[in-house]
């Protein structure tokens, strides 16, 4: 039975700032454009190769229609074929990933479609009590993305903060490691490194039609002194709107299949999965959460980190590159600056946006295509989710 | 809204133009021209018998560009339209049939607001206290709305080339005796304005008359000296393109027509928008004007309410600290060990407020209100009811705790503010019986020129300590910048370093002069060896002394130094190396003193330049390691307002990021190894931010 497994065709729209270019796109369509560049990425469509389609979507309510939206989107895409959607948070599209690869394990298919999408733009707000009537007073309406908190713990930008504290990375760092995003999404963009992953997509917002082609929140033109002055939010000791994503609206695509299955339609692979792991630990521990999974999933490979040449680790906060990394290297400063040098190496979510059901798909891609301009390498992508799950995916290019 | 209204007096058919543009001070920018044009037609169109210019504002006439809208999306085409519709605007107004007049009421009139004045108005009328003036090189631009040529008519042209290199800014009776000008009350403005008018219609405008004579009058010859002279000055340090701007435009002013000669002001002014050293100075002036009072954040609601303070220590920074803040209207109890000693030095704040008065920059009643605010003791009894005390006795950490232990036996609630340069807060504070009342509030000197104060949180400061200090700091019109504790913290050890390298260069062979004329070409003010002996030698002794003694690896002292200190060359009136500070006339004496380094190589003139202009940058980044330092806008506010970095670089932060970090770092570290000087061993704030890939854009 075929043990290796391969991405054929990775692709993701540009990622729009928040009510921004892509704010009055439906994720659904998003998602499609994805999907369809994905599938076609190599030259010919692949739509009748899939087996099985698995989406990951943290935000339901952003869509028309509130369920079954990855059906929703295999439909539209002309996919007559079983849907998964799974919420795990910012894992949701790593985990989907890692659904499609234990099937492929299993024998069960050979190609598979995964999908990611966000469109925080688009959420509303909403009330529980409008639906009994209400006799008097105001009616208070939710924000589900402001902050984004669960019932009962700690909003996420919190417990990143109380991570860096906790591992001694002081806010001077996390500050840092935000304008070195932007900076180095630049550079990367000025050598046209996203050309490969970017699937740009006709917008419309208002009565404007337009192409959009590049991501929209990075600001190159800012500074390490400005970021530094940003005040201090929701009560933590270092996360500022400077060390922390945008709220994003995007969607990012993988097809992937059996090697022999690629062999035999005479397609490229542009990667290989390795292994992928899920790992949790306390609902606190979401800045290092990246680490322990980047270790089960190395452990479970029998690889150590030094083989590594590429490191992604989302963006959720500046913090988790940073605690993440600092854990990985035990704490020793030079070798934690080793391993931050080959960490995002072309900007992360600070820069190129965080919307949050899509990312997982575009740290991966991001990575597997830097390999492949390096001539080839091993790299792992690992991801944060709320309350503390954790995605990892080793990967060779 | 209109920037510019316009309102005609249909009797004696005078328009008045009322400038108010939006913004908190009225400058000029896009609407503005264009309300302006405008206010201009219809006044053509009414054949109005004269033009009074007024302000809506009660503290701005018109001050200048609105640079940060100038500056948005600018392209050098954009900049060009700009500048000459401003001058064709101020050039339709001095050539109109009609005669045009100011009146400022108090106000300020600065940059292409005194422009205005200087170009399309045939007088002015001002109140006393009016302000006006040329301050386009202090913001990296010179005056390109007919400032160079229209000012020499106003004053002559020797004054001109003086106020606009210096960018200096004067109150209206510094004009008085200027043709254009009628200084009076506030009351008789606009009367003398119109009758004015009446009496001079068809009056032609100075900037067009042929037969006008220049105040002040000098030959062609000695007016090319002054310019040769001014450019000697200015050209000594490369980095300052509007000043050497500003001279060409003044010397066009000396062959070419006036209209050619404010042509070529526009083509000189244009390429400086797009210059780095300009762009920096821009910079600077937003990052004092908009940032500076928005660092230093604290929970104000927290400062006790400091409407009286103590001042121990009544040498010339305890006056200087008295004076100031007494001047900003807080009663001031100045004390020391005598009473004698007190009340001379209260005779001697009266006299220089004296020396003011006489020459006109302070009114007798500022003076007056000031000498009632202070007042003298010799108890510390007198201390019971004061919120804050501000000690600046002896730099001596036995006597500072003596200070303190005394202070806090009489009024324990006090908040006991150290104006020490060096000594950590942590060694003033330890044993005391209420460590968290003490902070410290280091000001520097002349107080009353200085406009910064590094106000420090020691370990155990209270926030209600430090939001007092940085209160009280801010209502004595400092710009504060909040930094932790450690010897020097951020000033002093930074500066320290500059001057202590200024030592080893000269240890190593090059001479104490060449030292100091290369600091003035890589942009300081001031050579390290001319501030040894400006600043006192003595103090350098003691303060490097002491930071040698707590960073001995990197700050160790120079046995030169030592040896100047023995020999008693500690300047301040003594022997230093200079005969004359002020004539910076060498004093080769000193020679004898200087121990040469065995075997060390000597640095070339662009290695010894970076040993200060960079040694200094990296002392800085040390602090933002060592956590002394926070942000990098206080690292630049802090160095250009405090200690004397470059102006034109904007700060250390800007000046590394412009090099780039890992070539800084690089050099550096070369630069060490080299010349075997510790100190210059690259911070590891350079290695953190190399880690995060960044190499630019600090700030």
């Amino acid at each position: 039975m075929d043990n290796e497994f391969v991405i054929v065709g990775a692709k993701r729209t540009p990622f729009g700032k928040y009510l921004g270019s892509l704010s009055e796109m439906e994720p659904l369509d998003l998602a499609v454009h994805a999907g369809r560049a994905a599938l076609s990425a190599q030259g010919k469509d692949l739509s009748g190769e899939i087996d099985q389609i698995f989406v990951g979507n943290c935000i339901p309510g952003s869509f028309e229609g509130a369920s079954v939206t990855g059906r929703q989107i295999g439909l539209k895409l002309g996919v007559d074929r079983f849907t998964i959607t799974v919420d795990t948070a910012c894992c949701s599209p790593l985990t989907a990933l890692r659904l499609a690869l234990w099937g492929l394990r299993l024998g069960e298919l050979s190609t598979a479609l995964v999908i990611g999408v966000e469109s925080m733009s688009r959420v509303p707000h909403s009330s529980r009590e409008l639906r009994s009537g209400v006799r008097i007073g105001e009616v208070k309406l939710k924000d589900w993305i402001f902050p984004i908190t669960y019932p009962g713990y700690n909003s996420v930008a919190v417990d990143a903060s109380d991570g860096a504290v906790k591992y001694d990375v002081p806010k001077n760092m996390l500050d840092a490691w935000s304008m070195a995003c932007h900076r180095k999404w630049a550079n990367a963009r000025e050598a046209g490194k996203f050309d490969d992953e970017l699937a740009p997509i006709m917008a419309t917002k208002g009565r404007e039609r337009f192409l959009f082609a590049a991501d929209e929140s990075p600001r190159p033109e800012g500074t390490l002194a400005a970021i530094q002055q940003l005040p201090l939010i929701f009560g933590s000791k270092t996360t500022t709107a400077g060390n922390a994503p945008g709220l994003n609206d995007g969607a990012s695509a993988v097809v992937i299949m059996t090697a022999s299955k690629a062999r035999a339609l005479g397609l490229e692979p542009l990667g290989t999965v390795v292994e992928a792991s899920g790992e949790t630990d306390m609902p606190y521990g979401i800045s290092w959460i990246p680490a322990l999974t980047i270790k089960k999933v190395l452990e479970k490979a029998g690889l150590s980190l030094d083989r590594c040449d590429l490191i992604e680790i989302n963006e959720a906060f500046a913090a988790m590159p940073l605690v993440s990394t600092k854990i990985l290297a035990d704490g020793d400063r030079d070798r934690w600056f080793e391993l931050l040098k080959k960490t995002n190496v072309n900007g992360g979510a600070i820069a190129m946006g965080h919307p949050v059901g899509a990312s997982g798909l575009r740290i991966l891609m991001t990575m597997m295509y830097e390999l492949r301009r390096r001539g080839g390498g091993t790299g792992v992508a690992a991801i944060c989710g709320g309350l503390t799950q954790g995605e990892a995916v080793l990967l060779k290019a | 809204m209109s920037e510019v209204t316009y309102l005609l007096d249909k009797e004696s058919r005078v328009a008045t133009l009322v400038i108010d543009t939006a913004g908190p001070v009225n400058t000029i920018g896009q609407q503005f021209l264009k309300d302006l044009e405008t206010a201009m037609a219809r006044a053509e169109q009414d054949e109005v018998r004269g033009v009074i210019f007024v302000s809506g504002k009660k503290k701005s006439f018109l001050d200048g560009a609105n640079l940060k809208e100038i500056l948005t999306d600018a392209t050098p085409q954009l900049c060009r339209i700009t500048v000459t519709r401003f001058q064709q605007a101020l050039a339709f107004l001095a050539k109109s049939a009609f005669p045009v007049v100011a009146v400022l009421n108090g106000q300020t009139a600065i940059g292409g607001g005194f422009e205005l004045l200087l170009w399309a108005c045939d007088h002015v009328f001002a109140t006393p206290g009016s302000k006006m003036g040329l301050a386009e090189v202090t913001v990296g631009l010179f005056p390109a709305g007919g400032g160079t040529q229209t000012l020499r008519r106003a004053v002559g042209f020797k004054t001109a080339v003086e106020m606009i290199t210096t960018g200096r800014v004067g109150s209206a009776d510094a004009f008085a005796t200027a043709p254009f000008m009628t200084v009076c009350e506030s009351g008789e403005l606009l009367s003398h304005a119109r009758a004015w008018l009446e009496e001079h219609q068809g009056v032609v405008n100075r900037n067009y008359d042929p037969s006008y004579r220049e105040p002040d009058p000098i030959s062609d010859e000695e007016k090319q000296q002054v310019v040769n002279k001014a450019r000697f000055r200015s050209t000594i340090c490369p980095y300052r393109p509007y000043l050497l701007a500003a001279i060409e435009a003044l010397e066009a002013g000396l062959t070419l027509p006036f209209e050619d000669a404010v042509r070529n002001e526009v083509d000189l002014f244009v390429p400086l928008l797009f210059h780095p050293n300009a762009r920096n100075k821009i910079d600077l002036f937003f990052l004092t004007t908009s940032v500076g009072p928005k660092l230093a954040k604290v929970d104000q609601r927290l400062a006790v309410k400091a409407d009286r303070l103590a001042v121990i220590g009544a040498g010339l920074m305890g006056q200087g600290i008295a004076q100031v803040a007494a001047d900003r209207g807080i009663s001031v109890t100045l004390i020391d060990v005598d009473e004698a000693r007190v009340k001379e030095s209260l005779a001697n704040i009266d006299r220089t407020l004296e020396d003011l008065v006489s020459r006109g920059r302070w009114t007798a009643a500022r003076k007056a209100a000031v000498m009632a605010n202070l007042t003298c003791a010799a108890d510390y009894k007198d201390l019971r009811d004061i919120p804050l005390v501000i000690e600046c006795v002896f730099e001596d950490l036995t006597l500072k705790k003596k200070v303190l232990a005394q202070v806090q036996a009489e009024n324990p609630n006090a908040i006991f503010a150290s104006n020490t340069s060096t000594i950590p807060m942590a060694d003033i504070s330890q044993g005391a019986a209420r460590p968290e009342q003490v902070v410290g509030m280091h000001y520097f000197s002349p107080v009353p020129l200085m406009p910064l104060l590094e106000v420090i949180q020691g370990p155990s400061s209270s926030p209600a300590a430090v939001a007092t200090a940085v209160t009280c700091g801010r209502a004595m019109g400092k710009t504060v910048i909040l930094v932790g504790d450690g010897p020097g913290f951020y000033t002093s050890r930074t500066f320290g370093q500059y001057v202590l390298n200024g030592f080893r260069l000269v240890e190593m062979g090059l001479s104490p002069w060449e030292v100091d004329l290369l600091a003035l070409q890589a942009g300081f003010p001031q050579g390290p060896l001319h501030v040894y002996g400006t600043a006192g030698g003595n103090v350098i002794f003691h303060a490097s002394g002491y930071m040698a003694e707590r960073f001995p690896d990197r700050m160790a002292i120079p046995e030169s130094l030592v040896r100047l200190h023995e020999a008693g060359y500690v300047g301040a009136g003594k022997p230093s190396f200079y005969l004359d500070p002020r004539k910076m006339l060498p004093d080769e004496s000193v020679m004898q003193h200087i121990v040469r380094v065995e075997g060390a190589a000597k640095p070339s003139d662009e290695e010894a330049k970076d040993i200060l202009l960079l040694g200094m940058a990296n002392e800085a980044f040390w602090c933002m390691s060592n956590g002394v330092l926070r942000d990098y806008a206080s690292m630049d506010l802090g160095a250009v307002l405090g200690i004397g970095f470059p102006d034109c670089w904007h700060g250390p932060a800007r000046y590394v990021s412009l090099k780039g970090l890992t070539a800084v770092r690089d050099r550096l570290q070369m630069l060490a190894d080299k010349f075997g000087m510790p100190g210059l061993r690259p911070a590891p704030e350079f290695d953190m931010l190399a880690a995060c890939g960044l190499d630019s854009s600090l700030i």
